[in-house]
């Protein structure tokens, strides 16, 4: 008996993660969608960049924000350098004026302490957040202002492109894990918000932001969390953009996700405020999204050990398909692996 | 057919890292400019495509 409840109460699970959840989100959608109206909205914005030894792509980056198409009067640049050791002050020193700030941190403090420092000395109605690393397509400001005359809106994010070597959008099987999240995202934006921003681009109304704690992983999470929980939306504009250049394998995504997913271990220590649902508006997007990810893991092991008490035709049929799906995920590490070391024979 | 092995991989990988983070969280390793080097390489400018929605340049005429 209790095989057959773990069974069940397991499949169920991870099948409301991976498909119940997109599937509700859509119904959710189509019956509750708050589509943002967007204007030719034109506020003052802080652009914040935190960097940490970004000697090699710093200056790329500021050219990349002097280029930008929004007026000139109305953007204020704040490079905060985490204590860089590096020659990254130097680079940036030679573009500073008195609209692009470089405001370099004495000590290694990390990152969530370069952004707060850096927007202590905001002066625009509108924070921008971008990583040191990614451009910015030269109309993204401006999309993501677009939205901030519907009062209800308290932050946007831009969506992170990963090209692929030739420039165009790629279509591997991160990218493709990519695609789901930001459909995902999408809908969920529709309905009332995203769980979170990309780090690569994305805006706050300053009057919103509050200090983040010190060693916060995730603040493009944590930032923007704090303004839903204040009870404003967090939308998704996939006209502004962020680019990188996508020279990852599965395994070095891997390394990302572990970063990301302790973060929102963390989180849920920081706000636990999250997971009260008469004080968080999006709790069961939260929960489906976010807890639900740290969760499935464990719920797929039980599915597997589970399956193997079980008879009947159905459950091996189901056995033979978790086996095959297993066999394939071991085939492809192997074939990663082969990959990583031709890339470095190379 | 490599797409066929390497979804699962990476669906199977995004799971680990969901037990792996929880080992970091619980050892307090809080290292965030850590984690995404190597993942993806800055591009340049010149290598973007075109922009979504063009517009008059501004800021980079006063700039």
């Amino acid at each position: 008996m209790i095989p057959y409840i773990v069974f069940y109460i397991s499949i169920a699970f991870v099948l409301y993660v991976y498909l119940g959840y997109p599937v509700l989100l859509w119904f959710w959608r189509r019956m509750a969608c708050r589509t943002v109206q967007k204007t030719n909205y034109e506020p003052s914005v802080t652009i914040i960049v935190a960097a940490y030894n970004e000697s090699a792509s710093i200056e790329g980056r500021i050219l990349n924000l002097l280029a930008l198409d929004y007026p000139a009067q109305k953007v204020q640049i704040i490079l905060s350098l985490d204590g860089s050791t590096d020659d990254t002050e130097s680079v940036a020193r030679k573009y500073e004026t008195a609209r692009m700030r470089v405001l370099p941190l004495k000590q290694h403090g990390g990152k969530a302490e370069a952004l707060n420092s850096a927007a202590a000395k905001a002066t625009g109605t509108i924070l921008v957040f971008a990583d040191a690393r990614q451009l910015l397509d030269r109309a993204a400001v401006r999309e993501l202002m677009s939205n901030f005359e519907d009062v209800s809106v308290g932050a946007v994010t831009g969506e992170l492109m990963l090209l692929d070597e030739s420039g165009k959008e790629a279509r591997d099987a991160v990218s493709l894990y990519w695609r789901y999240e930001k459909t995902l995202r999408s809908m969920e934006s529709d309905i009332h918000s995203t769980m979170g921003a990309t780090g690569a681009l994305y805006a706050i109304r300053r009057d919103l932001y509050r200090p983040i704690p010190l060693h916060t992983i995730l603040d493009d999470v944590a930032i923007p969390m704090n303004a839903v929980l204040d009870g404003k939306r967090v939308v998704f504009d996939r006209t502004a953009r962020a680019y990188d250049f996508v020279t990852s394998s599965p395994a070095k995504e891997f390394a990302r996700k572990v970063r990301t997913l302790n973060g929102n271990f963390q989180l849920l220590k920081q706000m636990p405020d999250l997971v009260v649902p008469w004080r968080n508006p999006v709790f069961i997007q939260f929960i489906s999204h976010k807890v639900g990810r740290l969760l499935v893991p464990y719920f797929l092991i039980m599915l597997f050990a589970s399956n193997f008490f079980l008879k009947g035709t159905a459950y091996r049929g189901i056995l033979t398909f978790q086996c095959a799906w297993y066999f394939l995920a071991g085939t492809g590490a192997v074939l990663a692996r082969r990959q990583r070391s031709e890339q470095v024979t190379r | 057919m490599k797409g066929l092995v390497l979804f699962p991989y990476t669906v199977v990988l995004m799971n680990w890292a969901a037990v792996v983070g929880l080992y970091h969280f619980l050892r307090g390793q809080h290292g965030v400019w850590s984690g995404c080097e190597g993942l993806t390489s800055s591009p340049k400018a010149n290598q973007l495509p075109e922009p979504a929605h063009s517009h008059k340049p501004k800021f980079s005429d006063v700039a």
